[in-house]
């Protein structure tokens, strides 16, 4: 596995020039559920230390190909897939990689808040733990960065022992994304992070992401066609498990392409 | 609202199938009627065998008179009567010397019934319980005490509180000292038999030996010419060298023993001794004049003198007896207290072996294994199991646990009794070996990974490998392993080649491994997905979600899966009939002797005490509110196992909530 280094935030802006625009690469990707082909073919790349969104109607393949890229999807029974997903270079699907060290690399924030019933300490230190990191100086500080990098330190500073179910929705999420950032991924998809969220807590989701960036490479699938255009940089748009049009967000929405793109965004169908 | 009819709504409509809620309540209705109605008979019958009734002087039409208290009164259909109903009691006359101990009159029968002023009652060991009027007492050093005399009950006490005392001091003895005495004397004994056996041709002149050793130690003191013909006899035998001379030198040393313990027999003998010294004089209602030992009587009272307080403490007093002590003549008094204690350590022993087992096998079926045809089938088979009338359960228990693996630590594989061969040894060694195998390569890799704590991860895996040469020369060695306890069981006095209570625990672990696999099943497949994702997510390899995610969010319900299996075990009786439980034991499967656990004892049972109690006793009216007594401990019992789990539960409950799913 290779050391992830921590990425101390900079001062960038986020118009900056990705370090590596071609830091994701889907090849030729198809998947199959069984034998209903949910991804066709699909050929494209996604820059690092940005944020990409994927937007379409239900059932277009774009939460599929977002846990292809952790290889969630291995726990469902009776799936294949064929071309590659390269991370850095480095195929995701390499026979001799070992799926945990994938998804130490790329962290994952999941569409219904779902915190362990633990308290909050350990659901934030549960990524070190399981890799056998278990000094207490370490845990305390992770606890602390990962927190403070959710914007949440200040609501649970006092109250780091209790259970993490006595969270609210808002600061549940929250602590769900202090959770797949604590281990120091370079990638963190979010699946719809904000589905289940008033817009108060919405809108302090994307706050955040807007911050996280600044470490993270970060992939987003949304329904909420403001939030794709708030919070991205780039925007893919899917119907019927293929990649219509994908290209710079304010592109997408002010003057896309496609007309199914446009009819899209504009609200027409979806 | 008005009543006015609105032209929008149709007030007549009613929702369809409200009514349903009435018979689902009668549903609910006639089960708590059930169990309530089950309770109370048991609850009422066996607590009433401790309430204090008061004695009648029952006057009978043809002029004899009993004392008696009452039992039942009841009607009875009379057939010549034309099927008239008559009344009849049932009476309790006790003194049971006398004649029996219950009897059934008529109402016609009896001329008057008054309560009996001033009589008493006394449990006496032996005989059951006494009605009487007390005459004198006669003491140890042979003064006597009249029965009117002020101080004639604190001398009856001190009496028998003597008699307790000597009783207790001398159980000490027997129970310790003489126990030593008996088990190093066994040795002794068997190495004779062994002796005999080993040599076949001197058999009978080796036997012939023995006898004349054991006659010359009966005799007394004073038949010098005797045991010198005697001795003459045996040095003869004992100077044919060989065998001979090697009984002689057992023989040598069991006297050796028995010299060094003698002071002990002698001190347990005259305390028991000194029990029988005094004497109580009474007279039956009929006027009849007794003695009994009064050292033997082991309480005494005046039922009909008792105020309500008495009554209770009496109450109190009694039912503590019956948990704390053993059961006496034929189980019909005394108390029940081996049989809480067997059903105690047994149902223990077999949640501790059904647990792992069940969860485990559960885990595999439910996590692991690909969810197909052939798991399913797996799964009916599973639940199948749990249809299996448990008297197979037994039998089997008895054919692997008791005749296959008992015979087999006993002797070895080369008993004629164990199963087949090696082979079954081997397949187990496989399955620990497999198991060993697992840990080990986890310590293995842990060590690489895991760097604080790095010194007990190179001592796990370790002793791992420790663990696995020891196993492969157990392996190597076993179809030469010819068992622990061989020479006993060569002379049919096996240890675990017969039923005890570890394998009664394991047979009934088998039985109830269905109950667990379902629960825990269930348990397992209600942790909501979102939290194994997450934990996958963040790196976790799937036994580590199993480890700190799924299992303690579903410890609940495993545990529901265990009070269930522990009701179910701890009340079942057929199958521990064949794999060891008896009806009265001398010695707790736990007590204070090394090694302390002695899981091959046989053992008693509160349900096979039950059936014992309720079918197999000589005096089966006396025996009869004993068996519902014994049914409320029983269920007393499993409902004290049951709470200790539920609490348990509740804890991890609150821990581990997994409330906003």
């Amino acid at each position: 596995m290779a050391t992830v280094t921590a990425t101390e935030p900079t001062l960038t802006e986020h118009t900056a020039p990705s370090p590596d625009p071609s830091y994701i690469q889907v090849k030729n990707f198809s998947f199959w559920y069984g034998s209903s082909q949910v991804i066709h073919d699909q050929t494209f790349s996604m820059p690092k230390q940005k944020v990409t969104a994927f937007i379409g109607p239900s059932g277009c393949g774009k939460s599929t190909l977002l846990r292809c890229f952790n290889r969630m999807n291995d726990l469902i029974d009776g799936i294949h897939h064929e071309g590659d997903i390269t991370v850095g270079g480095e195929s995701i699907f390499n026979p001799m990689l070992e799926v945990i060290s994938l998804r130490k690399r790329v962290g994952m924030v999941f569409q219904k808040y779902n915190p362990f019933p633990k308290s909050i300490y350990e659901n934030i230190v549960y990524s070190l733990r399981v890799a056998g990191r278990n000094k207490k100086s370490e845990l305390d500080e992770v606890v602390e960065r990962s927190l403070r990098n959710a914007a949440l330190w200040d609501e649970v500073k006092d109250r780091l022992q209790d259970s993490a179910l006595g969270l609210s929705g808002g600061q549940m999420q929250r602590l769900c994304i202090a959770r797949a950032i604590a281990n120091q991924p370079e990638i963190l998809l979010m699946d719809e992070p904000c589905s289940a969220l008033d817009p108060v807590a919405t809108g302090k989701i994307e706050e955040l992401i807007h911050q996280l960036k600044r470490q993270f490479t970060i992939v987003i699938v949304t329904h909420n066609m403001q939030q794709a255009a708030r919070v991205s940089d780039r925007t893919a748009f899917f119907y019927l498990g293929k990649l219509i049009e994908y290209d710079e967000t304010q592109k997408i929405f002010m003057n896309p392409e496609k007309p199914q793109t446009e009819d899209y965004v504009s609200g027409r169908f979806g | 609202m008005s009543e006015k009819k609105s032209k929008g709504f149709d007030t007549k409509m009613r929702p369809a199938g409200e009514m349903y809620v009435w018979l689902c309540g009668m549903g609910l209705a006639s089960g708590i009627i059930m169990v309530i109605g089950l309770l109370w008979i048991i609850v009422a019958n066996g607590v009433e065998v401790f309430w204090p009734r008061p004695v009648y002087q029952v006057k009978m039409t043809d002029g004899s008179v009993v004392a008696a208290s009452i039992v039942e009164d009841r009607e009875k259909k009379v057939a010549e009567a034309g099927g008239d109903f008559k009344h009849e009691y049932k009476l309790f006359t006790g003194n049971k010397d006398v004649g029996p101990q219950f009897r059934y009159v008529d109402h016609d029968a009896i001329e008057s019934m008054d309560v009996a002023e001033g009589i008493w009652m006394a449990d006496r060991e032996g005989s059951g319980k006494a009605i009487f009027y007390p005459v004198e007492l006669t003491l140890a050093d042979g003064k006597t005490v009249s029965a009117e005399s002020p101080e004639f009950k604190a001398e009856l006490q001190g009496v028998i509180d003597a008699a307790e005392e000597a009783r207790h001091q001398a159980e000490v003895i027997d129970k310790g000292v003489i126990r030593d005495y008996a088990a190093e004397n066994k040795e002794l004994v068997f190495e004779i038999r062994l002796l005999q056996n080993n040599n076949p041709d001197e058999r009978k002149d080796l036997q012939q030996m023995d006898e004349l050793y054991k006659r010359i130690n009966m005799l007394g003191a004073d038949a010098q010419d005797q045991r010198a013909e005697l001795m003459k006899e045996y040095d003869e035998l004992a100077s044919r060298g060989g065998p001979f001379a090697q009984l002689m030198e057992i023989h040598d040393r069991s006297t050796t023993l028995f010299k060094e313990y003698e002071e002990y027999f002698i001190e347990s003998d005259a305390l028991k001794a000194s029990i029988k010294t005094t004497t109580l004089r009474y007279k039956l209602i009929d006027g009849t004049e007794r003695s009994y030992t009064a050292g033997e009587i082991l309480n005494f009272y005046q039922p009909n003198e008792f105020g309500f307080l008495d009554k209770v403490k009496f109450f109190i007093a009694h039912f503590w007896m019956f948990v704390t002590d053993s059961p006496r003549e034929g189980a019909t008094e005394g108390g029940i207290f081996p049989a809480i204690i067997g059903t105690f350590v047994m149902t223990v022993l077999m949640s501790a072996a059904v647990m792992p087992f069940g969860v485990l096998a559960a885990i595999y079926l439910r996590e692991y294994a690909a969810q197909g045809l052939f798991t399913q089938a797996v799964r009916i088979a599973v639940n199948n199991l749990a249809g299996v009338p448990s008297i197979v359960y037994g039998v089997f228990g008895l054919a692997f646990f008791v005749y296959g693996m008992g015979s087999w630590i006993d002797s070895g594989a080369e008993d004629p009794m164990a199963v087949a061969s090696w082979s079954i040894w081997l397949i187990v060694a496989i399955v620990v070996l497999v198991a060993l195998l697992v840990l080990a390569q986890e310590g293995l890799w842990k060590t690489r990974t895991w760097m604080p704590n790095k010194f007990r991860q190179q001592a796990v895996s370790g002793l791992s490998i420790v663990f696995i040469v020891l196993l492969g020369c157990l392996i190597y060695y076993s179809p030469f392993f010819n068992g622990f306890f061989a020479d006993r069981a060569m002379l049919n006095e096996p240890t675990f080649g017969s039923g005890g209570v570890l394998w009664a625990s394991l047979t009934l672990a088998l039985m109830t491994v269905p109950v667990v696999v379902v629960a825990t099943e269930e348990a397992l497949a209600a942790v909501p997905r979102g939290v194994r994702e997450a934990s996958l997510a963040c790196g976790a390899s799937k036994w580590q979600t199993i480890q700190r995610i799924v299992m303690p969010a579903s410890a609940s319900g495993i545990l529901t899966g265990l009070i269930l299996a522990m009701a179910r075990g701890a009340g079942e009786v057929a199958p521990l009939m064949l794999v060891g439980v008896i009806n009265h034991v001398e010695e707790l499967p736990i007590d204070a002797s090394y090694p302390f656990f002695h899981f091959e004892r046989k053992f008693m049972h509160l349900g096979f005490h039950i059936y014992d109690l309720g079918f197999q006793s000589p005096d089966s009216e006396a025996a009869k509110p004993m068996v519902f007594a014994t049914t409320f401990l029983l269920i007393v019992l499993v409902v004290v196992l049951n709470l200790g789990a539920i609490l348990i539960r509740d804890h991890l409950r609150k821990k581990y909530a997994t409330g906003t799913f």
